[in-house]
């Protein structure tokens, strides 16, 4: 009963910090409570209090006052920390297993006000100081499972300046994010020499024009310098009809993951060596293809099955 | 530890420190001043770690004994106030991690607030209110260092004090309604009051003789509240302590006569005044003479002393009659008492029994004419009024009126009295002040310790006569006061080749003492004293009488400060944009949502599209010539920015119009 009512609060959070993209801090986006030492703070008011009224002393019913007073302001002047923050928060479309994925969190405000922001997300807290127009924070974390990554809330807090009140607010990212498997190691078995023809062969079949992409490593630079536009390379291994064909059903592994294993660290072979190829799957199948569009394809589809 | 956050504390212990100086014992203080110093020695040397656990142990143990041996207990306020700061001295020597620090500086506040149970005065105020500076600096730091770890300078330091000033400054509003409408509850539970040692200028004893050199405090002894002009001149105000009828040749004291409670029966010519001791505890009640007590604490004796029958600590002026001019009653004497008024030893100061025997017999055994000439006596025979009279021995008496003949107030008031015992009139000898000054507002009335007099009483008629020796002697001491006779009579003050700086001393402290004084009494009166009867003529005024007032007034007070400080803010961010840019903004309002300008859109391409949607498109290009002369051109003269804000009217006619 309380875990089920526990796990309704935390999907009412979620839905109502839900974010997709960037946003703006308002205030009803910003949670205002006392801190950890901030109850030590009001036993004092509570002590000082007292005294002031037992001893009929008004310099120590002023002093609790002004400390009083002071608390009040902290909520304001804590509550502003995060008030009227625009967040971005940005996230790599697909991760791999066992290469760090970032999340990337752009803070912008309208205004230059210094602002200690404090930000936990997964374990890992960290500190950013931040009176700029723009800034940028780049969290890492290694994701460990294949599939769909939750990203589960980021938490954006403050307690400056005293540290008595804690203004806080969550983020949950709407974006999903993809994890493809680790790539098999091919490398180990077949000593192939990495055959990085492109850069020292000047002779290429043909010209096409730039498609979004492409490597820059094959950007025909002299056609670009005369101004006869933007072109690439085709070279002629590239350039060949031959391609390698990945079927999910004839990767020789036994399960699921592993097959999908030995097809990540194919496609990644493939990219290597400049040999286009295509995608076999069970759910999907990817066109012949190569270069960073290709492998991003590949790799939300390897890690979608 | 930080560096930063460590010079906080330091600074806060100091303050701590400084504040207790004054009403702790020495050896306390001494052992407070030096840990504080090692800490301040070990600071310099980059050394923050935290003492050994034996020392620790060792100073608390120290601390406590000491405490335990100069107030017998660890309780009470004076003996807890010690106890709390030897806990936060400890704490600051052990602490290292910031979870000790937050603990520390929290607890310096309540340190700090705790020394305000040991005096109220402007300057413990002030040490309060930098301790509690310091200790919110500290806070600050702990949070700002997580972010940025940088040096100790003292431009840091002049920046964050700086933080910390605006933000008490944000607060002050807020507290200051707090302060003037929170209603005053009384106190929860009854808490002991310290048992005390007053120190007044009157002690319950005089021995003439013993004083060599009087030395003149200019300190405050009380303040009269009332209009002065319902009162006597200045010669009359004869403010009573307490009277001395028992002589043994060398001190008088007050006997047990005087003890006895005396019934006061309500009288119709009244005058109403307001005593304020500068010291809360005193002994007696100085009031003019004669006058009786309002408050029920207060007790009236037989020799129309006034003490307090408890010790009650509170900052009120205390409620007083004064019964008139005419209040001197007939009081019959009993034989005992009369016999004991008469009283003399024999076979001391023979020389001054001989004169008063003599004087007596020529003038007819009359005592009127016998005072009388007793007085011209004083006058005829050359004595002097000076406050370095030189000490006296053997038949005091004697030597002072036949050799000596310097002295003050005391010496005159003990010999007259004596002379008229020896002629066998009942006499007595009354402290207490004499004269004081009108405050420098105007408003109050203050008595100084150097005016601290001692005259004598007879009994004439069935009554006792005040006759005041000293008139005879030094008449401008009554006249203009004992302040002012001070500064013009420079025999006054002996013969050495000093006086003349001694003189321009007095001088100029009597100045800076009448003033701070006047400032510690308007301190007093308003934040200190301020009551619930304050209270209520404060809500008086703003018309509410009622109990809900206060909570009116507090919610109105803190939502009117917010209102202000968010209206302060708007101003402050629409201030911001240039006149043009609020123009456009307003444009943008007064459009429907799909024609506001998107992010990408420079003010142009904006334009351009809303030219789209109408006809008419002239206006839209005039508006961005317009808008480039403004902004590129730099002509944002009133004329071009008067076109702008038409065209912009213009465009949004068009647009409603399509």
């Amino acid at each position: 009963m309380q875990n089920g009512f526990k796990q309704k609060i935390e999907k009412w959070v979620e839905k109502r910090f839900q974010v997709d993209g960037e946003k703006t801090l308002l205030q009803k986006d910003v949670l205002v409570f006392i801190y950890k030492q901030g109850f030590l703070y009001l036993v004092l008011i509570l002590i000082t209090f007292i005294a002031g009224i037992n001893y009929a002393n008004n310099l120590i019913l002023g002093f609790c006052f002004l400390i009083s007073a002071m608390l009040c302001i902290s909520f304001y002047l804590t509550f502003k920390q995060l008030h009227a923050l625009k967040v971005e928060v940005i996230a790599a479309e697909v991760g791999q297993v066992g290469q760090s994925l970032m999340l990337k969190i752009l803070f912008k405000q309208k205004i230059n006000s210094a602002r200690y922001l404090r930000v936990q997300w997964q374990e890992n807290e960290q500190l950013i100081y931040f009176d700029q127009a723009q800034q940028a924070l780049e969290l890492t974390v290694l994701p460990q499972h294949r599939g769909h990554y939750e990203v589960g809330s980021i938490k954006l807090f403050s307690t400056y300046p005293l540290g008595l009140v804690r203004a806080w607010t969550y983020f949950y990212p709407k974006q999903k994010i993809w994890i493809a498997p680790k790539a098999y190691d091919w490398q180990k078995e077949h000593k192939n020499q990495p055959t990085n023809v492109n850069d020292s062969l000047d002779e290429f079949k043909e010209l096409r024009s730039f498609q979004l992409g492409d490597s820059y490593q094959n950007v025909a630079w002299k056609q670009v310098a005369r101004g006869q536009g933007f072109f690439i390379k085709m070279f002629e291994a590239q350039a060949n009809h031959q391609y390698l064909v990945i079927d999910y059903q004839q990767i020789p592994a036994l399960g699921h993951e592993e097959k999908l294993s030995f097809i990540m660290g194919l496609v990644e072979q493939c990219e290597q060596l400049g040999d286009d190829y295509c995608l076999i799957l069970p759910h999907a199948i990817l066109e012949r293809g190569q270069g960073h569009a290709q492998l991003i394809k590949a790799k939300l589809l390897l890690a979608q099955a | 530890m930080n560096r930063q956050i460590y010079f906080c504390i330091l600074a806060a212990l100091g303050f701590v420190l400084l504040g207790q100086v004054a009403f702790i014992p020495v050896t306390l203080s001494g052992l407070w001043g030096i840990v504080w110093l090692s800490l301040v020695w070990r600071f310099s040397k980059h050394l923050m770690n935290p003492f050994p656990k034996w020392i620790l142990v060792l100073f608390v143990f120290m601390s406590l004994a000491l405490i335990y041996v100069n107030y017998q207990t660890l309780f009470g306020v004076e003996a807890g106030v010690a106890f709390l700061s030897t806990c936060l001295f400890a704490k600051s020597l052990e602490s290292k991690n910031t979870r000790d620090l937050l603990i520390v500086f929290n607890f310096a506040l309540f340190v700090s607030a705790s020394l305000l149970l040991h005096s109220q005065a402007f300057w413990m105020a002030v040490i309060v209110f930098s301790a509690f500076i310091i200790c919110l600096l500290g806070l600050y730091r702990i949070q700002t260092n997580l972010f940025n770890k940088s040096k100790l300078s003292s431009k840091q330091l002049k920046q964050d004090i700086k933080q910390i000033f605006k933000f008490v400054g944000i607060a002050t509003p807020f507290f200051i309604l707090l302060f003037i409408f929170f209603p005053r509850l009384p106190p929860l539970w009854a808490i002991p009051i310290q048992k005390d040692r007053a120190t007044t200028g009157i002690s319950d004893r005089m021995s003439p003789g013993d004083i060599a050199q009087l030395s003149q405090s200019s300190a405050l002894a009380f303040r009269v509240i009332t209009d002065m002009y319902q009162l006597p001149s200045r010669q009359s105000l004869y403010w009573r302590a307490l009277v001395l009828d028992e002589y043994d040749g060398v001190t008088w004291t007050s006997s047990f006569f005087n003890q006895q409670i005396k019934m006061e029966p309500a009288h119709q010519r009244a005058v109403k005044y307001q005593y304020l001791p500068a010291d809360e505890q005193s002994d007696w009640i100085m009031g003019l003479e004669y006058s009786i007590p309002q408050e029920r604490y207060l007790q009236l004796y037989q020799d129309n002393s006034i003490r307090p029958s408890k010790l009650i600590k509170r900052n009120q002026p205390i409620q007083m009659l004064w019964l008139g001019r005419s209040a001197d009653e007939a009081i019959p004497l009993s034989s005992r008492q009369f016999e004991f008024n008469i009283k003399f030893d024999h076979d001391r100061d023979l020389k001054s029994q001989k004169l008063a025997y003599e004087l007596f017999e020529k003038n007819q055994k009359q005592p009127e004419k016998y005072i009388q000439s007793v007085l011209s006596w004083y006058r005829k025979n050359g004595f002097v009024y000076t406050l370095t009279p030189g000490t006296l021995g053997g038949d005091r008496i004697d030597q002072f009126l036949f050799s000596s003949r310097k002295g003050f107030c005391e010496h005159y008031a003990s010999s007259f009295v004596m002379l008229m015992r020896y002629a066998g009139i009942p006499a007595r000898v009354v402290t207490g002040y004499q004269g004081g000054q009108l405050a420098p507002d105007g408003q109050s009335w203050e008595v100084r310790q150097l005016d601290a007099h001692a005259w004598s009483e007879v009994y004439l008629n069935g009554k006792w006569k005040r006759i005041d020796p000293t008139a005879m002697i030094a008449p401008q001491r009554l006249d203009s006061g004992m302040q002012d006779y001070l500064a013009q009579d420079q025999t006054v003050w002996g013969d050495e080749k000093a006086k003349a700086w001694r003189l321009q001393q007095f001088k100029f402290l009597k100045n800076v003492r009448i003033w701070s004084d006047y400032l510690s009494y308007q301190w007093q009166s308003k934040v200190v004293g301020y009551d619930v009867e304050k209270q209520k003529s404060w809500l008086a005024r703003l018309g509410l009488d009622s109990t809900y007032g206060y909570v009116i007034v507090l919610i109105l007070g803190v939502g009117g400060v917010l209102v202000i400080y968010v209206g302060f803010y708007w101003w402050k961010q629409t201030n911001q944009h240039k006149e043009y840019q609020r123009l456009i903004f307003k444009f943008e309002r007064s459009v429907p949502k799909h024609l506001h300008k998107t992010p990408s859109e420079t003010f142009s391409v904006w334009m351009q599209r809303l030219g789209t949607q109408v006809q008419n498109k002239q206006v839209f290009e005039q508006v961005i010539v317009s808008h480039q002369k403004i902004v590129f051109l730099e002509q944002s003269n009133r004329a071009n920015i008067q076109e702008f804000k038409r065209l912009l009217k213009d465009c949004a006619i068009a647009l409603k119009q399509s």
